[in-house]
């Protein structure tokens, strides 16, 4: 918390104009805002999380309908399984693989993680 | 833009100048070993090669041996040989002779014994010492460069940091009429899609899409469905989703220009620009299949971890690496810095806001024109009393 009672902004990173997530460069839990910057570390924009998210992993700057593609440094990283809104965490429990069916172990590991 | 270089007879342009020792078969190592001992200045390339392979695999090595001694960093070379290998002294020898560089060979059969191999090459080697010692570096263009690339140790920091910073890379030499080569077939099974969109035309994309087939196949024949293991459980615990965004992060590396074509494991491309190497991401292989192709200087970013502590051997590059193939190591995790002193180039200023990925890739550019022109790299520099015996690429089972 800072003086005026507001906890300080946390750090993320957006890859290429456009996308739809940027990355965690802090562990998150929700409430933090991220101040998210360019790869030229311009400011680009702020967010409010509303997951839990491990430092490296995607937050969903935008809302995303279901099935749509999810862009990361402005390519298709797979689709949304289900809606998600900005400030998600966007990982295998809510994207697929436009190609490849999810990997034997992927229950598990959702498991683990969330 | 230029670098202080040395000059070849068939036109290409070295970075260093030494006399390598090629033995061809893991069974010549040894003398290779005491030839190099008794001339000091000379460079053994070790091999883990044997007879017991199929031919298809003796014909990679084959390209592999003459593409090492080819190799504009290599000023002379001296083949050894047993005289009943697979592949034969003379050939590889013919091969380099190509290049009209100074080649000498030497093997039992020829020579007539052990001791003959030895005390002729000894004076062999010391007489190509003797003849490329002479030669100056000169200035001459970026366009001469090769760069190869490879990432290892890979985490979410890579993709953001180092990553980003050698795809910059990459596209200067290109854009200054260089070469660029990255490889790693592996790493694209279930990713063709969006490397094929950065084919410079179809042939290049159907192209790409056969080795990686190819690949998947000769996986699945070891019973593994590598598809449904990707990413795998480290990928998803460090935040990458799908085989996709896997891919991307390593395909960033090579830059923003076209694919121009795809090169067998060790092959030499005859024109310029940017080039997928069929391979495994075994990082002595991806080593030993670029310095074949004609790289000079070659790119190793790496994540974090347990592997950035390694210092000297960065996963299979212990005793300076190989001697034709100079490595500019980038470190991406602010994590790891406190190993930052055994990096070139150290790219994590970028994820703490620091620096940008611009300034990050011109500092890696200058530092490859310094080390193009004679800086020693961080692993160059270290003195190691272990020697590497190379792995070279097989598509066949041993027999």
């Amino acid at each position: 918390m800072n003086r005026t009672g507001q906890k300080a902004a946390k750090k993320a990173i957006i890859m290429a104009v456009g996308d739809s997530v940027a990355i965690a460069l802090d562990d998150l839990v929700p409430g933090d805002r991220i101040r998210i910057r360019s790869l030229l570390q311009e400011p680009v924009g702020e967010v409010e999380v509303s997951d839990s998210v491990p430092y490296g992993h995607k937050v969903s700057v935008k809302s995303i309908a279901k099935g749509a593609e999810v862009i990361k440094n402005g390519e298709a990283i797979g689709i949304t399984s289900q809606p998600i809104k900005r400030g998600e965490h966007v990982h295998i429990h809510n994207i697929v693989s436009l190609y490849v069916p999810p990997p034997q172990t992927r229950s598990r590991i959702t498991r683990s993680i969330s | 833009m230029h670098f202080m270089g040395y000059e070849r007879p068939d036109g290409s342009v070295g970075i260093r100048n030494h006399v390598v020792i090629l033995p061809v078969v893991s069974c010549a190592n040894e003398m290779a070993a005491r030839i190099a001992e008794q001339a000091p200045g000379t460079k053994p390339i070790f091999t883990n090669h044997s007879c017991s392979r199929l031919k298809t695999d003796n014909d990679l090595a084959t390209r592999a041996f003459i593409g090492l001694g080819a190799n504009p960093n290599a000023g002379a070379a001296l083949v050894v040989g047993a005289g009943c290998d697979t592949v034969a002294a003379s050939e590889v020898a013919d091969g380099i002779a190509l290049t009209r560089k100074p080649v000498q060979y030497v093997d039992i059969e020829k020579d007539g014994s052990y001791a003959a191999v030895v005390d002729k090459g000894v004076e062999m080697a010391r007489a190509l010492l003797a003849r490329t010692a002479t030669l100056e570096r000169k200035s001459c263009g970026i366009g001469n460069l090769t760069l190869g690339m490879k990432c290892t140790s890979s985490d979410t920091t890579s993709t953001i940091a180092c990553n980003p910073v050698v795809g910059q890379a990459t596209d200067f030499i290109i854009s200054n009429g260089g070469s660029a080569i990255f490889t790693e077939t592996t790493e694209l099974i279930g990713a063709t899609h969006i490397l094929t969109r950065r084919a410079a035309d179809e042939q290049v994309a159907r192209t790409l899409c056969r080795k990686v087939e190819e690949m998947r196949r000769r996986i699945k024949r070891a019973r593994v469905d590598i598809l449904r293991s990707q990413p795998n459980p480290g990928n998803m615990k460090g935040g990458i989703s799908t085989i996709e965004e896997k891919s991307l992060g390593g395909i960033s590396k090579a830059g923003t220009t076209p694919i121009q074509g795809v090169l067998e494991w060790g092959e030499r491309s005859r024109t310029r620009g940017l080039f997928f190497m069929d391979g495994s991401a075994n990082t002595q292989l991806v080593i030993i299949g670029l310095a074949a192709a004609g790289a000079q200087i070659m790119s190793l970013s790496m994540g974090g971890g347990v592997c950035a502590r390694l210092r000297t051997s960065t996963i299979n590059t212990a005793g300076g690496g190989l001697p034709v193939l100079p490595i500019v190591k980038t470190l991406s995790n602010p994590q790891s810095r406190a190993e930052a002193d055994y990096f070139d180039v150290y790219a994590g200023d970028i994820i703490e806001g620091r620096e940008s990925v611009a300034e990050a890739g011109k500092r890696l550019i200058d530092e490859i024109i310094a080390v193009a022109s004679g800086k020693m790299t961080k692993l160059e520099s270290i003195a190691s009393p272990f020697q590497e015996v190379w792995e070279f690429y097989s598509v066949g089972p041993l027999v």
